[in-house]
C-alpha cells in the first residue's frame, strides 16, 4: 500500500534505522489506549527535528501517503490509531525542556516531553503547570496539546488550552509556522493556536510548545467523603459549589470503582460505600483552612458517613495517585474497559448519573461512574469481554444512550478525550451538520491532500472533496 | 490474586486480555528507558503474544523470540500495573514457546542451554564446575592472549566466564550442617526454647558462590531461637530454567523441592534468595494443572517466607550494640515486585541500633542481573549497572546491602568497575555482624 519510493523517501529524509518497518515493530504501533481499535502503520518513522518533520510532511504530499503524529499512545479515543497504508510519526527523544522563563512565567519544551516530568521540574522552581491528565506520568505535552487534555484540576485551573501560548508547528503542507508568544495579549490575526489546541493531530505536527505556568500553591488540602449513595455525593458537589468554593479538584468514585482501586492498592478505602468524593483545595493556607472546614460541614449536611483530611502530603499522594489509576483498575473486574468522557454541565451531574444508571440496567452491562464531578467531566466506564460479541454490542448501544443524555442536557460527547475514531458517528449530532461542513472546510484548506490523519473528527467526507485520483484514502472502520 | 473473575485458572489468552494498553507501566520499564520503542516495553510485549496467539506474527519469528529475551523479566511493571495484569507468568509462557520452536537458538545460547540443563540442577557439577572455573582463572585465564583467542572463537563461553563471580574459598567452614539447634549459636543473653522448625533452601548458584549468605541466615534464625532444617534433596528452585522456556525442568525441579520440604517437617519455607523466594511462591500456579501435585504445591507456596519477612513479623531480637556503619538498600525486583516485600528488609536494617540507613533513589529498578540476561544482552546489562551503581554512590553509603546472590553479584562487579570502595552484602549478613555472632558455626 505504501509505495517503495515513500519508504526510501523517509529513509533519505532522516536515516536508515529512523524508519521501522519491520513487523514487531509494526504490530506494536497499530493501538493505542482506545479499546477494539487497531491498525499496524505501513512504516513508523522517528524524525530528529523540525527539519525532518517539514520533510516528512512534504514528501507525504508528494507520495500520497498518511501521516499519524503518536504522542505516548495513552490515548482513549483512536487519535493515534493508523488508517491502512499510513505512517505513524514518533518523538520519543524530543524530551527536553527548552527554557523554563520565570520572569514570565512561561516554559518552552518540546513535543515530547513527559507531562509529569515537566510537573516536577516547574514545581522545583515554585512554578505549576495545573492541566493534569490521570496518564501524567506517561503522557506526552504533544499529545495534550493535540487533544486538548483535561484532568483532575479542571474546575478551577481549566484545561491545556488555557496554558498553551504559543508552539511551532508544522502545517500538513510542510511549512513551519510560529504562533502566539510570551504575551498575555496578542491579538495579531486570526487566533490560530487555538485553532491548533485539540485539533487531534489532522492540522498539524506539534514540535515545541510555550506552555502558560502559573505560582505554586502555598497550601493544598486533600479531603475523602464517603457516601451512602451516589446521589448523596451529587448532591454534596452541588452543595459545595453553590457555597462559592472552588476545589481545584472534586472527583466522584462509586462503589464499583472504589472496589476496583481498593483491590490494586492496599488503602482501606471504604469499599462498602455507595460514592467517594475526593476533593482538593489550594491556594493560601489560611483560606485553604477555612475552605476545607466547610467543605466537611456541606458534605456531612448531605449525609456524608464519614470525611477525612490527608494528615501529610504523601497521603494525599495516595489517594490522588488512587483516583488516577481509577480506569487501569476496573480493567480488573472484567477483561475489557471502554472509558468515555461524556460530559454534561456541572448542575446536571446528579441528572446524567442516574440516566447512565437506567441505561446500563436496561441494557443489562456494568458500568462504573468516576470522575471530575466538578467540572461535570464523568467517566462512565463499560466493563465487558469483548470477546463475547454480544456483549459488545449491547454496550455499544449504551454508549450510544449515554451520548444522547449527554447531548439533551446540554452537555458534550467529549469532555476531554477527543472524537478520533471512536466518536465519530456521534459529531454531527451535537454540534450539528454545518459546523461539521465548517470543520472540513478548515481542514480541507490546511491539508489539502489529506495527508495529517486522515479519517479523524469526522471521515475523510465525500468523494469531491478527496485528494487528486491515485491516492485513495482508506479509514479505519470503527 | 486471579487474573480474571472467571472460574478454573487463567489461561494465557485471559491474562493477555487483561491488558488495556493504558501504558502506565511505561515508566517503570527498565529496557523501555534504554530502547524507546514499544516492543522493548511491556504494553508492546503482550501486543506481540496477542499477535503469536492471533496468528498475526509466527511462533517461530526471530523477532518474537528477541522481543521476548530482551526484557529482564524484573516484573516492575507488575507493579506498576494497575490493571493486575501477571506479566511475569505471560513472559514465561512466551519463552517457553519460543525454545518449543528452536526460534531462541543463537549462538551464544550454547553455554546457556548446557548450564541451566546440565550444571545448574546438579549441585555436585556446579561445585566442581566452580572449582575448574577457579582454577583456569588462577592459570591458563591469566593469560591474556588465550582469553582474546577464547574470546573470538566461543564469545559465549567468554561472557559466561566473565559473569560468574568469584569463587569463595570452598574451607569447611562454610559448608551449611543439615540441622542447627538454637543453642548453637546462643551468642550473649543464652538460647531461649526453640520456637519452631523452618526449613533454609540454600539455592544453587548461592550455595556455591555466596555460601556465607547461607550460614548467616542460618546463625541469625538460630539466635532468633528458630531451629533450622537444610532437608536433603533440595535442588535448583527452577527459576532459571523456567525464566528461559525450560518449564518441563522447572517442573521436575520444583516436585522434588516440594518432596524433600515435606519430608523435613519443617512448618514454613524461609528463602534468602528474592528470586528463589519468588519462584518457590509460584510453585502453586506452576503445578496447577498437575493432579497429583496441584495441592500439595499450593500447600508448599503458602508456607515461603522472605527471610526479612520471616524475622520481622514473627518477632526479631534487636541488637544490643550500636554499629555505625553507613547502608543503603537496593530492592532485588523479584522480593519487591515479586513477592511484594517492602517493609520487612528496611524494618530489619532499623533494628540495628546505630545505623544509619540511606534512602537509595530508584531502589526498585533493575540492577541489569536478572539471571542470565548479561550473557545475552551484555550492553543493556551493563547500562543498568552503571545506573545502579551512580545511585549507590550518590548516598554516600559505605555498604549497600541487597537479598539476592545476582543482584550482589552484579552490583559488586559494577561497583569494582567503577572503582568504588563501597561494599556489598546481604542484609542478614549485616545483622549476623550486628549480632556479633561468628561467622563460622562452632565445631
Amino acid at each position: 500500500m505504501l509505495p517503495e519510493r515513500a519508504i526510501v523517501g523517509l529513509q533519505e529524509v532522516t536515516a536508515r534505522d529512523r524508519v521501522l518497518t519491520a513487523r514487531e515493530d509494526l504490530l506494536t504501533y497499530a493501538g493505542d489506549a482506545t479499546p477494539l481499535r487497531e491498525h499496524p502503520p505501513a512504516a513508523v518513522v522517528v524524525p530528529r527535528d523540525v527539519e525532518e518533520v517539514a520533510a516528512i510532511l512534504r514528501l507525504a504530499n508528494e507520495e500520497g501517503f498518511a501521516l499519524v503524529p503518536r504522542g505516548a499512545g495513552t490515548g482513549l479515543s483512536g487519535g493515534a490509531v493508523p488508517t491502512p497504508g499510513a505512517v505513524v510519526l514518533l518523538f520519543p527523544s524530543w524530551n527536553r525542556i527548552v527554557e523554563i522563563d520565570e520572569a514570565n512565567h512561561a516554559a518552552w519544551c518540546e513535543a515530547g516531553v513527559v507531562t509529569g516530568d515537566l510537573q516536577r521540574t516547574v514545581e522545583e522552581k515554585g512554578l505549576f503547570y495545573p492541566p493534569d491528565p490521570a496518564s501524567h506520568r506517561v503522557c506526552t505535552i504533544g499529545g495534550n496539546v493535540a487533544e486538548n487534555a483535561g484532568g483532575l484540576r479542571g474546575l478551577k485551573y481549566g484545561v491545556t488550552k488555557d496554558y498553551v501560548l504559543g508552539m511551532e508547528t508544522v502545517l500538513p503542507t510542510g511549512e513551519v509556522v510560529q504562533l502566539g508568544g510570551k504575551t498575555v495579549k496578542d491579538v495579531a490575526g486570526y487566533n490560530l493556536k487555538d485553532l491548533m489546541v485539540g485539533s487531534e493531530g489532522t492540522l498539524g505536527v506539534f514540535t515545541r510548545i510555550l506552555l502558560r505556568l502559573v505560582p505554586a500553591p502555598q497550601a493544598t488540602r486533600t479531603t475523602l467523603a464517603s457516601f451512602d449513595t451516589a446521589s448523596a455525593a451529587g448532591e454534596a458537589v452541588a452543595g459545595i459549589v453553590d457555597a462559592r468554593i472552588v476545589p481545584s479538584t472534586l472527583e466522584f468514585l462509586d462503589r464499583v470503582t472504589v472496589r476496583a482501586i481498593d483491590a490494586y492498592a492496599d488503602l482501606g478505602l471504604p469499599t462498602d460505600c455507595g460514592a467517594l468524593l475526593l476533593i482538593e483545595v489550594d491556594g493560601r493556607r489560611s483560606v485553604v483552612d477555612e475552605d476545607a472546614h466547610a467543605l466537611s460541614r456541606i458534605c456531612r449536611a448531605h449525609g456524608a458517613r464519614s470525611v477525612r483530611h490527608a494528615s501529610t502530603p504523601e497521603q494525599a499522594d495516595e489517594l490522588r495517585a488512587a483516583r488516577r489509576v481509577a480506569f487501569s483498575a476496573l480493567a480488573r473486574i472484567r477483561p475489557t474497559t471502554i472509558l468515555e468522557d461524556a460530559t454534561v454541565p456541572r448542575s446536571a451531574v446528579p441528572d446524567m448519573l442516574a440516566r447512565i444508571h437506567e441505561i446500563a440496567d436496561r441494557h443489562e452491562v456494568t458500568i462504573g461512574v468516576f470522575g471530575h464531578a466538578g467540572d461535570g467531566n464523568l467517566h462512565p466506564t463499560c466493563l465487558i469481554d469483548a470477546r463475547d460479541p454480544d456483549e459488545t454490542t449491547r454496550a455499544e448501544a449504551a454508549f450510544e444512550e449515554i451520548f444522547a443524555a449527554a447531548i439533551a442536557l446540554g452537555g458534550t460527547i467529549t469532555g476531554e478525550h477527543g472524537v478520533g475514531l471512536a466518536k465519530r458517528r456521534f459529531l454531527a449530532r451535537q454540534v450539528g451538520d454545518p459546523a461539521v461542513r465548517f470543520m472540513r472546510q478548515i481542514k480541507a484548506v490546511l491539508d489539502p491532500n489529506q495527508v495529517l490523519n486522515p479519517g479523524k473528527i469526522f471521515d475523510p467526507g465525500p468523494r469531491c472533496e478527496q485528494p487528486p485520483l491515485g491516492h485513495p484514502r482508506l479509514t479505519a472502520e470503527p | 490474586m486471579s487474573a480474571t473473575p472467571t472460574a478454573g485458572p487463567a489461561t494465557h489468552e485471559d491474562r493477555l486480555a487483561q491488558c488495556i494498553q493504558c501504558g502506565m507501566c511505561l515508566p517503570a520499564c527498565p529496557t523501555f528507558s534504554l530502547t524507546p520503542r514499544e516492543r522493548a516495553n511491556p504494553r508492546g510485549r503482550i501486543r506481540l503474544m496477542r499477535a503469536v496467539e492471533s496468528g498475526e506474527m509466527a511462533e517461530d519469528d526471530p523477532a518474537f523470540a528477541e522481543a521476548m529475551y530482551y526484557c529482564l523479566g524484573c516484573r516492575a511493571c507488575e507493579t506498576a500495573c494497575p490493571a493486575g495484569v501477571e506479566f511475569g507468568l505471560l513472559l514465561q509462557t512466551a519463552r517457553a514457546r519460543v525454545e518449543a520452536t528452536g526460534s531462541g537458538e543463537r549462538p551464544p545460547d550454547a553455554p546457556r542451554a548446557w548450564l541451566i540443563e546440565r550444571v545448574l540442577p546438579h549441585p555436585r557439577r556446579l561445585r566442581i564446575g566452580a572449582r575448574l572455573l577457579h582454577a583456569y582463572r588462577r592459570t591458563l585465564g591469566r593469560w591474556e592472549r588465550w582469553r582474546r583467542w577464547v574470546a573470538d572463537r566461543w564469545p559465549g563461553v567468554a561472557r559466561l566466564e566473565a559473569l560468574a563471580p568469584a569463587v569463595p574459598s570452598a574451607s569447611r567452614r562454610s559448608r551449611l550442617p543439615d540441622r542447627i539447634e538454637p543453642e548453637e549459636v546462643a551468642g550473649e543473653g543464652g538460647a531461649p526454647p526453640a520456637r519452631g522448625t523452618v526449613a533454609l533452601h540454600p539455592g544453587c548458584v548461592q550455595a556455591v558462590f555466596l555460601p556465607q549468605a547461607n550460614l548467616d541466615t542460618a546463625v541469625v534464625l538460630a539466635h532468633n531461637a528458630w531451629r533450622v532444617v537444610v532437608p536433603k534433596g533440595f535442588r535448583c528452585c527452577g527459576a532459571l530454567p523456567a525464566h528461559q522456556g525450560g518449564p518441563a525442568l522447572a517442573r521436575e525441579l520444583a516436585r522434588a523441592n516440594i518432596a524433600a520440604f515435606e519430608r523435613s517437617g519443617a512448618a514454613r519455607l524461609v528463602a534468602n534468595s528474592a528470586g528463589c523466594g519468588a519462584f518457590f511462591e509460584g510453585y502453586g500456579e506452576l503445578l496447577a494443572d498437575d493432579p497429583e501435585w496441584a495441592e500439595r504445591a499450593e500447600a508448599f507456596s503458602e508456607t515461603v517466607r522472605d527471610v526479612t519477612e520471616h524475622l520481622v513479623h514473627e518477632g526479631l531480637r534487636r541488637p544490643r550494640r550500636p554499629l555505625t556503619l553507613s547502608v543503603t538498600y537496593d530492592d532485588p525486583c523479584h522480593l519487591v515486585h515479586a513477592q511484594r516485600v517492602v517493609e520487612a528488609p528496611r524494618m530489619m536494617l532499623n533494628a540495628i541500633p546505630g545505623l544509619d540507613l540511606r534512602p537509595l533513589s530508584e531502589s526498585t529498578r533493575c540492577c541489569g542481573a536478572a539471571g542470565l540476561y548479561g550473557l545475552d544482552h551484555p550492553e543493556a546489562s551493563e547500562s543498568l549497572r552503571r545506573e545502579k551503581v551512580a545511585r549507590i554512590e550518590e548516598t554516600g553509603a559505605e555498604l549497600v546491602v541487597t537479598g539476592n546472590p545476582g543482584c550482589i553479584f552484579q552490583i559488586r562487579a559494577g561497583l569494582r568497575a567503577a572503582g568504588s570502595p563501597v561494599r556489598v552484602l546481604h542484609p542478614v549478613s549485616l545483622l549476623r555482624a550486628a549480632y556479633e555472632l561468628p561467622s563460622s558455626l562452632p565445631g
